[in-house]
């Protein structure tokens, strides 16, 4: 699994790999629209509370927000270099590092969101049933902090996916499996990631940038 | 493909636009802001998947595939956009009436 060796179904690897991109961008499509769902939902019930919106929003951590933001984004850009490095015929520990650098930076990632998820706690800002914030009484942030919390929180899982993915290109790397002319797993695992980074930078506007 | 320059030029300018992003929530632009937020997070979602993903360079039928994915999701907030303006504001739930709760059975019986 996952040598470069060319399966009997495809003519040569070019075309092997191709079939393969295809597969991943028709997932990253179904991705596409699982999340629209719920921007649709955000957009609806913004047009219904969006006063009430832009008011919960100024309860969300702006700071840890931000920072999460260009984390996210030097992340991709690791591993957009180590998928470079890989077609650049850079050595697997190279790579590794940098696959490194992209772990440590999603589990910071994921940090900073249990911290602001702990502040949260503390002020009654609950999904649903168990809100309890008083200064916010309204409906409205009840039902911001409930997309809130399944938004950011789907996003999160997709995140916890993409550094297992990561760890196991930095195995494949440690190994040597990956050449100039064969680094499709590190390329799929990259289109993931990056795939994670795009729904971020639509999140943190919503939730973070948009408030009274 | 692009160089190792071009990987890191993009990303200093996706760290400059969510820079402006940042700072734009600081001024009071009414309506303007969420147009203009949404505008720089697409400017930057593009850059992402063009550069980063490789999408410039991807075979046409993979960009078909994701465009696709793209113009179904897009369809989507469009129709949820209309319904959602469109519709008749939701009246209140009436209030419970006495009907409603079981009638409390007479002692004795």
């Amino acid at each position: 699994m996952f040598t470069g060796a060319v399966q009997e179904q495809f003519q040569d690897l070019e075309q092997q790999t191709h079939a393969a991109e295809l597969g991943m961008w028709a997932f990253m499509a179904s991705e596409v629209l699982f999340f629209s769902g719920l921007f649709g939902l955000f957009a609806a019930y913004h047009l219904e509370y969006g006063d009430t919106f832009r008011q919960a929003a100024t309860h969300t951590d702006l700071m840890l927000g931000s920072a999460n933001t260009f984390i996210l984004l030097t992340s991709s850009l690791l591993v957009v270099l180590a998928s470079h490095a890989a077609r650049a015929g850079w050595s697997g520990r190279t790579i590794s590092r940098l696959l490194g650098g992209t772990i440590g930076l999603g589990v910071v990632f994921l940090g900073l969101k249990l911290l602001e998820y702990a502040h949260h706690f503390r002020e009654g800002l609950l999904p649903g049933q168990f809100y309890t914030n008083a200064e916010l009484p309204e409906r409205g942030a009840r039902v911001f902090f409930t997309l809130y919390y399944a938004m950011t929180g789907i996003h999160a899982v997709h995140v916890s996916v993409g550094i297992v993915l990561m760890m196991w290109m930095m195995v494949l790397a440690r190994r040597g499996r990956f050449t100039p002319a064969y680094q499709t797993p590190l390329e799929l695992s990259g289109i993931y990631w990056h795939f994670v980074d795009i729904i971020w930078v639509f999140l943190w506007p919503l939730f973070y940038l948009l408030r009274a | 493909m692009p160089t190792t320059g071009a990987f890191v030029k993009t990303w200093a300018w996706l760290m400059a636009l969510a820079l402006a992003s940042l700072l734009l929530s600081f001024v009071r632009l009414g309506a303007w802001s969420t147009a203009l937020a949404l505008a720089i997070a697409v400017a930057k979602a593009v850059l992402i998947a063009r550069v980063f993903m490789h999408l410039a360079h991807q075979p046409s039928i993979s960009r078909w595939a994701f465009g696709f994915g793209i113009a179904l999701a897009l369809l989507l907030l469009i129709m949820i956009a209309v319904d959602v303006i469109t519709r008749d504001p939701v009246s209140p739930r009436p209030p419970l009436t006495q009907s409603a709760t079981p009638t409390p059975v007479a002692p004795g019986l």
